[in-house]
């Protein structure tokens, strides 16, 4: 039984990258084959041994880090770019005067607010996590960038002064 | 075009960091590898403007950052200090699997680093990335053919390196 060419397509039949007419007449080879029916289950294996396990994978907090801090260094590099060190100096101004706004919102204005939104609701704890709102935080992050038409060119301003700070 | 960069960096980000994972074998090294590689990409305005091109572009920043990484290592340290790395990655409630997932793993790289360059590219872009065939061809700039041969001869040079191992697990 000549197995060269169905050998050489075993390898693509695992992963799925057989054409259909191709994928057919192998598998009617396979049954009349026990050689090439082996040497499938080997590759098989090496396949399966190449697998990453899901632990290799980064988990979402992972991803999400990694992700805001290569918005995180695309801001610095604009801002680099600029060479402009009052830039930098405005925006941490503005991350300072925003910051104390917050500051002042938070323990004079949110309490009666949260009287006001009713019983059962645990403000403190949502503060606690806010930092962790996967969604909240790269919509943030992502508002915060403006590219120009000819290209890529971060603008460090508002909310993505937060970031490079 | 902001939501295309978004979208691109959560698209690639997962895939970018396990191909460079892979290569390098350490995860933080490889989270910081994976950063470097897209701001570098992106910070560069003839790359961002075309994004049909974006992708392999990234993949392929990412594996020449890897590769690159991985043999100024190779020069400074020892081999065995790879090994003390991956050992901290397994659960190490589970000494007996811990040692033979190590050495497994540690078999498959070396099979791996025997292989034609453009036969291990091909293998670590469609297992480690999930890329297809198309995109592959691609990332590496050759005609989908030629991938489905390098991908084909790649498992079957790698199933020879292996066939000790294979034996063993039949055993």
């Amino acid at each position: 039984m000549n197995c060269g060419k169905h050998k050489d397509r075993i390898p693509l039949l695992i992963l799925g990258d057989l054409e259909p007419a191709e994928r057919e007449e192998l598998e009617k080879h396979l049954q009349d084959c026990a050689m090439c029916r082996a040497e499938l289950g080997k590759i098989r294996e090496v396949a399966r041994m190449l697998t990453p396990s899901d632990s290799e994978d980064l988990t979402d907090l992972e991803k999400l880090r990694l992700e805001n801090q290569i918005y995180r260094k695309l801001a610095l590099e604009a801002t680099r770019d600029r060479g402009s060190e009052k830039r930098i100096w405005s925006t941490r101004m503005f991350v300072r005067v925003a910051a104390a706004v917050a500051i002042f919102f938070l323990g004079y204005g949110a309490g009666p607010l949260v009287t006001m939104l009713g019983e059962g609701e645990q403000p403190t704890a949502q503060v606690a996590e806010a930092p962790f709102d996967m969604t909240k935080y790269r919509q943030v992050v992502a508002s915060g960038l403006r590219f120009s038409p000819e290209g890529l060119r971060i603008i460090a301003r508002g909310r993505s002064a937060l970031i490079t700070e | 075009m902001t939501d295309s960069i978004s979208n691109t960096i959560q698209e690639l980000s997962g895939k970018v960091f396990r191909l460079i994972h892979r290569i390098v074998s350490d995860r933080e090294q490889a989270k910081d590898l994976t950063q470097d590689v897209f701001v570098k990409v992106l910070r560069e305005p003839e790359r961002v403007r075309d994004l049909t091109k974006l992708k392999p572009y990234i993949f392929r920043s990412a594996y020449n950052t890897a590769l690159n990484f991985k043999r100024d290592l190779s020069r400074r340290q020892a081999k065995t200090e790879f090994i003390k790395e991956e050992l901290t990655l397994v659960n190490p409630r589970q000494p007996d699997l811990l040692l033979e997932s190590v050495e497994v793993s540690n078999h498959v790289k070396g099979a791996l680093d025997s292989l034609a360059d453009k036969q291990r590219e091909a293998l670590m872009l469609r297992f480690y990335s999930d890329l297809v065939i198309a995109e592959i061809a691609d990332v590496m700039a050759v005609s989908q053919g030629s991938v489905k041969v390098h991908i084909a001869r790649g498992l079957q040079n790698l199933k020879k390196c292996l066939l000790p191992i294979l034996r063993e697990e039949k055993s």
